[in-house]
């Protein structure tokens, strides 16, 4: 009998064999099987819940900015995540619009930064997180509850 | 009761899809090969006929019930055509005589893949647990989408025209759509819906690569390409990170497969039928209806479809055998452009940019050298290296198949990953982001849509154990 044939046996068992390997490792990396979402830091739902309170207020045709001074808060991801919660709804990524979400890391940053700005607080859902009124922006947006 | 109902409406997608299949391609499926890329034909075309039914339904706002109706009378019509073409032409008989031998490595490879795919699929269970809503492209961008479409039927054109270019307006609509359809089904948004669809994509691509390589060369060694598969990261990433990346291989790699198969199949007459031209070119559309990289697809097969067809046969009958892929691709193709032009989305690397700044950078040495560094920085980090060395050690021994069929046969793979390769390379080197982050963030998801493509051609390439005699 030639020897390839055995080696290529030999060869399959390996690679059968480094595969189950792999497979159990990235099994082990992901026990256990059942975790709460939130002790893992998934940012939807750790977060979303916070921005979804601002659908309770914003009819569903309305357009609103975003606004933070925390480089961690104006971080993409958190004008993303508002998008996602506040769905049919939509997020611009600017502070050019008439209502804006104010996302701060509390509410004593988010009155410092409001401090002298043409803006009104209209409702706070959490802290450091605001329904804004831009009073620099006359143009009234759709569906917007200003009064 | 969400999990139940959230496969019921996976299980009509793939049960309409596969009249489809029966309908366009009648072919016993006795063997497993073909009968596992029946199945994953199936599914995929299940979602894109579904996907278009839900944006048909979505746009002209009818009654809830109207849905399921819609698909009924799809797969009425799929079943009408499957008995049209069993009665005028009788049913192909799938290819044969090539998967003997081999069973040494079956014996081997059976027990192996089905615990390394247990493994896997527990992992997807951890997986999915940590990231109920899916990375963040999934909730970012797709399942976004998806929520436009599933909470406000009056409003969901906003997802394409209003939203921020950040939330990419202009991607294609499948996975979307997919996924509010499913939750139509459960009657609420639940994150299991796109978790299951992670799941069953995944579990399609591996059922895709092991049919098709089953298919052209052996059980064995389709098992053995399955495998491979399994042993790469990313898969575990990318498909339970509810993607649309995994969809996009598994169309793409069926693509190739059919028109592999098309071209220079093991047994000329029934696999050369019209049917696997039309289905390839079905499949190569649908790419383009899940994700942008799609489109550059589409045109890749049909530039290697146009050049095969033109160099092996006369150019009334190459003309034909394009006209057949056109023919499979029109319908998604017209959705996609409906999309498009319809709400003129712009892409962010096109429209951040002028003619003369891509120039630049195409024309820029530098830009060139960094790119390079970048790409086989990361794309070496990938694969596993023990498989890969294995695989190499494997082919060494086995022996590489150099006969005129089995160039054939590799020529359109081949072709297909080339101009993919070439295309990704391009998007990269113009990108209006920073360079070193484009390719750190969409490196290993480019490696997965082609990485399928790659284990396929390899195993077309070498030897399998049966045919160690020749050598």
């Amino acid at each position: 009998m030639s020897w390839r044939p055995i080696v290529l046996i030999a060869l399959t068992l390996l690679v059968a064999s480094r595969s189950i390997w792999l497979a159990a490792t990235r099994l082990q990396e992901r026990l256990p099987l059942r975790v709460d979402a939130r002790s893992v830091g998934d940012m939807p739902t750790l977060f979303e819940p916070s921005f979804a309170a601002f659908g309770k207020i914003l009819e569903p045709q309305a357009k609103v900015g975003y606004v933070s001074t925390n480089d961690n808060m104006s971080d993409i991801r958190w004008k993303l995540l508002a998008q996602y919660a506040l769905v049919p709804r939509v997020v611009s990524h600017d502070s050019q619009q008439q209502l804006l979400i104010g996302n701060f890391s509390d509410n004593a940053s988010m009155n410092a930064f409001l401090r002298g700005k043409p803006a009104k607080i209209l409702a706070v859902v959490g802290p450091g997180l605001a329904l804004i009124q831009n009073l620099s922006v006359t143009q009234t947006s759709p569906g917007v509850p200003l009064e | 009761m969400n999990v139940f109902w959230g496969s019921f409406s996976l299980l009509l997608a793939t049960a309409l899809g596969g009249v489809w299949v029966a309908a366009l391609w009648p072919m016993h499926p006795w063997h497993s090969g073909p009968r596992a890329v029946r199945l994953a034909l199936a599914f995929v075309l299940g979602l894109g006929i579904t996907s278009a039914v839900q944006l048909v339904w979505i746009a002209l706002r009818l009654p809830w019930l109207s849905m399921p109706l819609l698909e009924a009378l799809t797969a009425i019509a799929g079943a009408f055509v499957a008995w049209y073409q069993t009665r005028q032409t009788p049913a192909l008989s799938p290819t044969s005589g090539v998967r003997q031998s081999d069973r040494v490595h079956s014996w081997i490879l059976w027990p192996s893949f089905a615990l390394t795919m247990g493994l896997f699929l527990l992992a997807c269970v951890g997986h999915a647990n940590r990231n109920v809503n899916g990375g963040w492209d999934a909730w970012a961008f797709w399942n976004m989408k998806a929520r436009f479409f599933f909470r406000d039927p009056e409003l969901w054109a906003r997802a394409l025209t209003e939203v921020s270019p950040a939330s990419h307006p202009d991607y294609p609509l499948m996975l979307p759509l997919s996924v509010a359809r499913m939750w139509q089904y459960v009657g609420n948004e639940t994150t299991v819906c796109p978790i299951i669809l992670a799941g069953v994509n995944s579990f399609t691509l591996i059922l895709a690569l092991a049919g098709a390589t089953a298919w052209h060369r052996s059980t064995s060694l389709g098992l053995l390409a399955a495998t491979t598969l399994l042993s790469t990261h990313a898969l575990i990433t990318h498909g339970m990170s509810q993607y649309a990346d995994t969809v996009l291989s598994t169309l793409m790699l069926l693509s190739v497969a059919l028109i592999t198969v098309e071209r220079s199949g093991p047994q000329p007459t029934p696999s050369r039928s019209p049917a696997t031209l039309v289905l390839a070119g079905l499949c190569a559309a649908l790419a383009a209806w899940t994700k942008n990289e799609g489109q550059l697809f589409v045109v890749a097969t049909f530039v290697v479809v146009t050049a095969l067809a033109f160099s092996q046969e006369k150019p009334r009958a190459a003309g034909q055998r394009v006209a057949l892929f056109a023919l499979g691709a029109a319908l998604p193709l017209m959705l996609v452009l409906l999309q498009k032009m319809a709400f003129s989305v712009s892409n962010d690397v096109l429209a951040a940019q002028t003619t003369d700044d891509m120039f630049s950078k195409i024309t820029d040495l530098n830009r060139h050298a960094m790119l390079l560094r970048y790409l086989l920085g990361f794309v070496w980090s990938i694969p596993d290296s023990i498989t890969l060395s294995l695989l190499l050690v494997y082919a060494i021994v086995a022996g590489i198949r150099r006969d005129r069929a089995a160039l054939l046969t590799l020529a359109p793979a081949c072709g297909v990953v080339a101009i993919m390769l070439c295309g990704y390379y391009t998007v990269l080197l113009i990108t209006p982001h920073d360079l070193q982050f484009h390719v750190g963030s969409s490196i290993d998801r480019l490696f997965m849509h082609l990485w399928p493509m790659v284990i396929f051609i390899f195993f077309l390439l070498v030897r399998r154990p049966g045919e160690m005699t020749k050598v």
